[in-house]
């Protein structure tokens, strides 16, 4: 007869709890990481580039440049285009400020004919505050969610999808 | 003899065993910060410093800041890397040159600026270039007229982009 351990000396088992320790440890030290480095306000930027005065002659291109302007009157925002300059479309207020929602469509449809020009120039003729300019800056810049999708080719030749209309912005009368 | 040590009671002594604390629900509310802090984390590594008197536009650009000189405009005060360089209840002689294009403090200490950066580049080769980035952190109820003016300044000591600091509106 084989021997029987006594049901008193039996070990009951226990259960084996998975060791959340050391896991715990590293959460805590990568939580300190990212709070250090962590940016409670969303800060970006909009990029602009200083006018560039030279005498020699534009380098010589088949296509013409659109070269468009848009200046800011007090009453209006005036756009130009072309070279001599030609007025293309003038804007005038809605309620206290400029209708940036006109502005904005009639270049999603100036960036359609124009798709690989991605370059507008400033020129604010009347004082505005920082802020004003930001929103105009920004009705000009970017393509919204609700705009009509286009695609534009890369150097590849591979159809992608714009997300920017006219996001070079140069302040045009700086040195004036 | 002690009931303890008896023989007979043996089996009723039970180990005290080591009081464990439950932590998988403080682990589950360390993944959520977790989240959430990987979410808002900083990939740039630019921290820019917004100083007291100058409220930032909203914007809806979502472009990573990139490194570079800051200058901080609010309606009376101008620093450049948070140095005061221009003061309206302290002001120098002459605030202007250049028709009034040009704003002499600003403009002597960007070039300082720019000459430190590039001796330090040509000392130590592993020293960031001369990018001739300026990131304006500019209130938003300042003039253009008075932004133009930072903005010929910076063009004047050298800096060829300039980086608008927002806020973004999400």
């Amino acid at each position: 007869m084989a021997y029987k351990t006594p049901t008193s000396r039996k070990a009951k088992r226990k259960e084996q709890g998975l060791n959340l320790i050391p896991i715990l440890d590293a959460v805590f030290i990568f939580i300190f990481f990212l709070l250090m480095s962590t940016q409670f306000l969303q800060i970006f930027e909009i990029a602009s580039d200083v006018p560039l005065v030279s005498n020699e002659p534009p380098p010589k291109s088949k296509k013409k440049p659109l070269a468009l302007t848009l200046t800011i009157r007090k009453d209006k925002l005036v756009l130009s285009a072309g070279l001599p300059s030609r007025t293309i479309k003038t804007i005038g207020k809605s309620g206290e400020g400029y209708d940036l929602n006109e502005l904005h469509d009639y270049l999603v449809g100036l960036k359609k004919k124009h798709q690989d020009e991605n370059s507008i120039i400033f020129e604010p003729v009347v004082d505005l505050t920082y802020e004003e300019i930001v929103k105009i800056m920004d009705a000009v810049r970017k393509l919204n969610n609700t705009d009509e999708k286009f695609y534009i080719k890369d150097k590849d030749g591979i159809d992608v999808e714009s997300k920017t209309l006219f996001d070079k912005i140069v302040f045009g009368n700086l040195m004036s | 003899m002690s009931r303890a040590r008896s023989i007979r009671n043996r089996k009723r002594r039970v180990k005290r065993e080591m009081f464990e604390v439950d932590i998988t629900s403080l682990l589950d509310i360390l993944v959520i910060l977790l989240v959430f802090l990987l979410k808002s984390y900083n990939s740039s590594g630019v921290t820019l410093n917004v100083p007291k008197g100058i409220t930032l536009p909203n914007s809806s650009s979502q472009s990573i800041n990139s490194a570079g000189v800051m200058i901080q405009a609010s309606k009376d005060m101008l620093w450049v890397d948070s140095k005061t360089v221009l003061d309206t209840n302290n002001l120098p002689k002459r605030v202007y040159d250049q028709g009034g294009s040009r704003i002499i403090p600003l403009y002597n200490e960007l070039v300082k600026k720019k000459d430190e950066i590039k001796t330090l580049a040509k000392q130590a080769p592993q020293a960031s270039k001369f990018t001739g980035v300026a990131n304006l952190i500019i209130d938003k109820s300042i003039k253009y007229s008075y932004v133009k003016k930072i903005m010929y300044t910076c063009a004047a000591a050298g800096f060829k982009t300039y980086k608008f600091v927002v806020i973004g509106e999400n």
